[in-house]
C-alpha cells in the first residue's frame, strides 16, 4: 500500500509517541514462545507481574513491582531454590483491555509459570479469566475485590489471594466506628471499580454491624476539586466520614476539609498507604487514621522494611504496605514452586494449598499467610494494624486491632 | 447562600484553569488551524518542571516560575521546529498534523514517567499558610493566586492581540496567511510566536495548579478535555470567551455536584454543554476573531 509522504511522517510521529509510551511497558525478559506453565527443567524460572506501572494507579503498581524486584534478587542470590526467578513485567495502565491483552501474551509467548496479579481489582478480573483459562496460576497481590476468590468460576482452582479483601478490612474499621458511636457515619469514594465495589462492601458490613452509611457521595477519580462532596457530607451533618478513596484523591479531599475549617473525624481505607497521599495532602492529612499490613514491632517487617529502603530508597514507598505485599507474593510462589518441583499449573496449585508462610513482611507478629484447600485467601486473623498521619509522616496509630477473617 | 458562595468561589478558581488551557488552544488554533491535542500533557510539563525545581531542587518560586517559562518555550520550540514547520513543508494536511500532536503528547508522557516517576507528587504553594475565609467563605491562598493569575494572563494575552502590532499581524496570520503574507507579516516567525505563547500559558497553568492537585505525568488529560469544551464553547474565536466559558465550566461541575449528584456530574456539565453548544445561535459561535 503506497502512503503519501505526509502521511507517513504523521503515522512515524504517531509510531515514535506510542514507542516511547510503550517504553513503560516493556517487558523484562525473553519472548520465547512456550505453552502456558513453566515445564523446562534449565534456566531461570519466569514469573509474570500485571499491574499499573504508568497512570494514576502507578503509585501502587510500581511499589508492588518493587517489592517483587526485591524478593527475587533475594531468593537469587541465597541459591536455596535451586533455580532462579526472572520477572517478566508488563504495565497495564489500570486499563481492562491492556491487562488482558497483556495476560494473553504472557500465557501464550512468554512461557511464565504464574502471574503476580497487579493492584486494580478491575484488571484482574479483566486477566484472570485468560491466565487461568491457560492453566496458569494466578497469585492477587493487592486488588482487594471480595470478588475476586470466587469458588463457582473456572479459574477458583488456579486463583490465590495474598491480600486481605474489602470485606476483612472494613469489618476491621468498623470498630474505630463503633468506639466512635457516631450519629450519623457518612462515606466517599471514586467511581472506579474499587470506589464503588468498596462502598458496597462497607454498606454490607455496617449493616451486619447494626450501623449505616448515612450519606455517601462519589466523584471522578483523579478529581481536581472536591469541594461539592465535602460540602455535601458537612451540610448533612455527618459526624464521622469513612475515606475509601485513593492516596491522591484522599489528599485533596483532606485539603479540602482543612480548607472549609470541617473538624470531621475521618478514617480511611488501605489506599491512603501511598507516598502519593502523604506528598499531596501533607499536614491536611494529619489524624487520619486507616488500616495496614505493617508490624513495626515484627522481626521479619523489619528487615524487608531494611533491605527495601536500602534498594529503592526511604522515600520510594514510605508506608510499606504494597511492597510488602508484592515481596510475599513471591515468597508464597516461591515456597509453592519449590514444593511442585517448579512444575506450573495444577502441580503449583495443588503444592500452593500446602504453603504457611509465618515470617512474611506482611501481617501483625503471630498472623500468618497461609492457604488449605478450597480456601485461598492467604492472611489469618488479626492481620491488620491502624496507622495515621502525625506532622505529615506515617505513624503507627494502635497495634490493638481486632481483624477476622470474613 | 454560604455553601453556594463556597462553590461558586470553587467554580471560579477551577474554571480559570479550563479556560487557560482553552487560551492555549485557541492561540495554536488561529495562527495555524490546527488543534494541539498535546495541551494536557503541556500542562502536565509545567506541573512536573514545577515539581522538580520546586521540591527536588529547592529552588525559590520565582526561579521555578522562570524555569517553568523557559522548559515550556523549548517545548514550543520542539513543537513548531521539531514537528509542525517540517509537515507544513510536506504538504500535510491538518489531520495528520493532530495526530502529530497526539503523538507529541505520548513523548512527553513517557518523557516524564521515566525521567521523573510515574506517581503524583505533592507541590508546595506559592504562599504558605493557613486558607483565608471571609463570611463563612475560605479559599486556599493558591486557588486566589490562579484565579488572579489566569485572569491576568487572559488580559495580558488580549492586550497581545489588540493593542500590539504584534498581535495584530498573529490575527491577520490567522484570517488569511496568503494575504498575511503579502502584505509584509513574517509569517513563520509569528506562528512559533503564538507556540511559544500557547504553551507558555499552558504550562504556568500547570505549575499553578500542581499545589492543589499533585504533579504527575497522567494528571492532564482530564484538564484538558475539559479546557478543549471550554475552547468549543467560546466559539473557538476570542480569548476571553474562553475563559468565560471555562469558569461556566468549573461552575456547572461544581453546583451539580452539590445540587443534583456528585457521582454523575461530569456528564450533567458535559450535558449541559452539549446543549449549550446545539442551541447556541451560529453568528455567536462563529463571530469574532482571536481577540
Amino acid at each position: 500500500m503506497n502512503v503519501p509522504r505526509p502521511r507517513r511522517a504523521a503515522l512515524a510521529a504517531l509510531a515514535l509517541g506510542s514507542s516511547i509510551a510503550l517504553v513503560g511497558c516493556a517487558t523484562a525478559g525473553s519472548s520465547e514462545a512456550q505453552s502456558g506453565g513453566d515445564t523446562s527443567s534449565e534456566g531461570p524460572v519466569k514469573i509474570g507481574y500485571i499491574g499499573a506501572l504508568s497512570g494514576g494507579s502507578a503509585s501502587l503498581g510500581v511499589p508492588i513491582q518493587h517489592g517483587i524486584e526485591l524478593a527475587i534478587d533475594q531468593l537469587n542470590e541465597a541459591g536455596d531454590l535451586g533455580r532462579e526467578l526472572e520477572l517478566v513485567a508488563v504495565d497495564d495502565e489500570a486499563d481492562a483491555t491492556k491487562s488482558a491483552a497483556a495476560a494473553q501474551r504472557m500465557v501464550t509467548e512468554d512461557g511464565v509459570v504464574a502471574v503476580l496479579g497487579g493492584p486494580n481489582s478491575g484488571t484482574v478480573l479483566a486477566n484472570n479469566p485468560i491466565i487461568t483459562g491457560a492453566g496458569v496460576v494466578q497469585l492477587i497481590t493487592v486488588a482487594q475485590g471480595d470478588n475476586l476468590i470466587d469458588p463457582e468460576t473456572p479459574g477458583a482452582d488456579l486463583t490465590y489471594q495474598v491480600t486481605e479483601n474489602n470485606s476483612y478490612d472494613v469489618g476491621a474499621i468498623v470498630q474505630l466506628f463503633e468506639d466512635g458511636a457516631y450519629d450519623a457515619i457518612c462515606a466517599v469514594s471514586d467511581t472506579t471499580e474499587y470506589g464503588q465495589g468498596g462502598i458496597q462492601t462497607i454498606r454490607t458490613v455496617f449493616e451486619e454491624r447494626g450501623l449505616e452509611i448515612a450519606t455517601a457521595v462519589s466523584h471522578e477519580v483523579n478529581a481536581t476539586d472536591l469541594t461539592p462532596q465535602v460540602l455535601s457530607l458537612r451540610d448533612a451533618g455527618c459526624d464521622a466520614v469513612y475515606l475509601f478513596d485513593y492516596g491522591q484523591d484522599a489528599a485533596l479531599f483532606m485539603k479540602t476539609v482543612n480548607q472549609v475549617d470541617w473538624e470531621v473525624p475521618v478514617i480511611g481505607g488501605r489506599g491512603l498507604n501511598q507516598a502519593a497521599f502523604l506528598s499531596i495532602a501533607g499536614e491536611a492529612g494529619d489524624g487520619i487514621i486507616f488500616p495496614s499490613v505493617i508490624d513495626p514491632e515484627k522481626a521479619s517487617a523489619q528487615e524487608f522494611i531494611e533491605a527495601y529502603d536500602a534498594k529503592f530508597g526511604e522515600d520510594d514507598d514510605p508506608a510499606h504496605t504494597f511492597s510488602a505485599l508484592g515481596y510475599d507474593s513471591v515468597m508464597l510462589l516461591a515456597a509453592g514452586l519449590e514444593a511442585s518441583g517448579f512444575e506450573g499449573g495444577e502441580a503449583l496449585a495443588s503444592a500452593l494449598e500446602d504453603v504457611t508462610l509465618e515470617d512474611a513482611a506482611s501481617g501483625k507478629e503471630g498472623s500468618t499467610l497461609t492457604y488449605t484447600y478450597g480456601d485461598h485467601r492467604a492472611p489469618s486473623d488479626d492481620f491488620l494494624t491502624f496507622w495515621t498521619i502525625e506532622g505529615g509522616e506515617y505513624q503507627l496509630y494502635s497495634r490493638d486491632v481486632q481483624s477476622t477473617r470474613p | 447562600m454560604t455553601t453556594f458562595l463556597q462553590l461558586a468561589v470553587s467554580g471560579i478558581a477551577l474554571g480559570s484553569i479550563y479556560g487557560l488551557v482553552a487560551l492555549g488552544f485557541l492561540v495554536i488554533y488561529h495562527a495555524t488551524g490546527l488543534v494541539n491535542f498535546a495541551q494536557g500533557q503541556l500542562l502536565m510539563a509545567g506541573a512536573m518542571t514545577a515539581y522538580v525545581l520546586l521540591m527536588q531542587l529547592d529552588l525559590g518560586y520565582p526561579l521555578v516560575l522562570l524555569g517553568v517559562v523557559v522548559v515550556a518555550l523549548l517545548l514550543a520550540l520542539v513543537f513548531r521546529y521539531g514537528i509542525h514547520r517540517p509537515m507544513v513543508r510536506r504538504g500535510a494536511p491538518t489531520e495528520n498534523m493532530v495526530v502529530a500532536t497526539i503523538a507529541f503528547g505520548l513523548v512527553l508522557t513517557a518523557a516524564a514517567e521515566l525521567g521523573i516517576g510515574n506517581t503524583r507528587y505533592g507541590v508546595d504553594p506559592i504562599f504558605p499558610g493557613a486558607p483565608i475565609a471571609i463570611g463563612g467563605v475560605s479559599m486556599q491562598t493558591q486557588s486566589i493566586v490562579i484565579t488572579a493569575v489566569a485572569w491576568v494572563l487572559v488580559g495580558l494575552v488580549w492586550f497581545f492581540f489588540t493593542k500590539t502590532l504584534t498581535g495584530v499581524s498573529l490575527r491577520a496570520v490567522g484570517l488569511n496567511r496568503t494575504a498575511a503574507a503579502v502584505s509584509g507579516v513574517r509569517v513563520s516567525r509569528l506562528i512559533t510566536v503564538a507556540f511559544a505563547l500557547s504553551v507558555i500559558v499552558t504550562a504556568v497553568g500547570g505549575a499553578l495548579v500542581a499545589p492543589i492537585i499533585g504533579a504527575g505525568p497522567s494528571m492532564g488529560l482530564a484538564i484538558a478535555v475539559k479546557g478543549f469544551a471550554a475552547a468549543v464553547l467560546g466559539g473557538m474565536s476570542s480569548v476571553y470567551r474562553g475563559m468565560v466559558a471555562g469558569v461556566a465550566i468549573g461552575l456547572i461541575e461544581m453546583l451539580s455536584s452539590y445540587y443534583i449528584s456528585s457521582a454523575y456530574a461530569p456528564v450533567i456539565a458535559y450535558t449541559i454543554l452539549f446543549l449549550a453548544l446545539v442551541l447556541m445561535p451560529a453568528r455567536v459561535r462563529k463571530s469574532g476573531a482571536t481577540a
